[in-house]
């Protein structure tokens, strides 16, 4: 038997964590939660997601940033920003670093079902 | 075969921005064309046409968004600069998506518009001399005999003569013949030459 697909979300925001999680599993996802990029990256070796889902500001690097690890390490995860004070050019400039989508807070329910959904299926139809 | 000089194609419903970008691009040497409705640019598209589109994201009637995406349907190869509002960002995501090549938020500094301009009709260079290259590629492939075409097929899957001699059941001596007219033909200056022409006409265009 195979695992859920895995999800991780990094976010230092509780209520975000609650809500995101709580979707992400309803969708059939496990879901990994940190606070941080660095406690994120840390566990990377052993468990790589099907998807991240990553705040753009985080306390320690910005979502772009993390982006950009993870494209250095050879990771081409599909990943998804948030936003609560997203302008034009932060948007842009995440689409151009290679973000799935760039989505602002509060309301994410629909595009991050919109975004996920197709992966989680995608990684079943994959399954060997 | 003529060409026009490669234009800017500006599509703004509103009269004052298009004579404005119309001055400030003729001012910096730009050919440039402007049309009042992403209708009326779509009706006279020409896709042989070189340049690229300025392109306003809300319109009456059909948006910005939406000519970007009968464009792709029809998989035009202009490059788009959209001009957007404040606090656009899903509209930014949605054009980013479906390969819009920037972005410029109003009210923007005329030198910042000039430069994306600019990069955005180097971009359109560079993807007709790869079709044109490509095209080149494949006519040259046409050219080539059936037999021929097998022995480039093995040749670039990496395989000696002796082998393709076996594969082919025909001598080696025949083999480096055909081969020597593939490379000929390809106008190939190496196997790695002829490798990497192959790779070109076999992607999608």
């Amino acid at each position: 038997m195979r695992q859920a697909a895995l999800i991780c979300v990094v976010d230092p925001d509780p209520a975000t964590q609650r809500s995101v999680g709580a979707l992400l599993r309803a969708l059939g996802a496990e879901v990994e939660v940190y606070a941080t990029a660095r406690e994120f990256l840390a566990q990377l070796p052993s468990a790589v997601p099907v998807c991240v889902v990553a705040e753009s500001r985080l306390p320690d690097m910005t979502g772009i940033a993390l982006l950009q690890e993870l494209r250095a390490r050879g990771l081409k995860i599909p990943t998804i920003l948030l936003s609560a004070d997203a302008d034009v050019s932060g948007a842009v400039q995440a689409m151009r670093a290679g973000a799935l989508d760039f989505i602002e807070k509060p309301y994410i329910d629909r595009a991050l079902v919109t975004q996920v959904a197709p992966i989680l299926d995608v990684d079943d139809h994959r399954a060997h | 075969m003529k060409e026009k000089p490669a234009t800017v194609f500006v599509v703004d419903d509103d009269d004052a921005v298009r004579t404005s970008l119309r001055l400030l691009l003729k001012s910096v040497g730009l050919p440039v064309e402007t049309f009042a409705s992403a209708q009326e640019f779509l009706d006279g598209f020409d896709a042989e046409r070189a340049g690229c589109l300025v392109l306003d994201i809300r319109m009456p009637g059909m948006s910005g968004l939406e000519l970007q995406q009968r464009l792709n349907e029809i998989h035009a190869i202009v490059p788009i600069v959209f001009i957007t509002g404040h606090g656009d960002v899903p509209m930014a995501v949605e054009a980013m998506q479906h390969g819009a090549v920037d972005f410029i938020q109003k009210p923007f500094r005329d030198q910042d518009l000039i430069d994306r301009i600019n990069q955005a009709l180097e971009k359109d260079r560079d993807n007709r001399a790869g079709l044109k290259e490509r095209d080149a590629i494949r006519r040259r492939m046409q050219q080539l005999t059936p037999r021929e075409r097998e022995v480039l097929d093995l040749v670039t899957q990496g395989k000696a003569n002796k082998v393709i001699a076996g594969d082919l059941n025909v001598s080696q001596r025949t083999v480096e013949i055909h081969r020597a007219r593939v490379m000929e033909k390809m106008g190939a200056s190496s196997l790695a030459h002829l490798v990497r022409m192959v790779i070109e006409a076999g992607r999608a265009s």
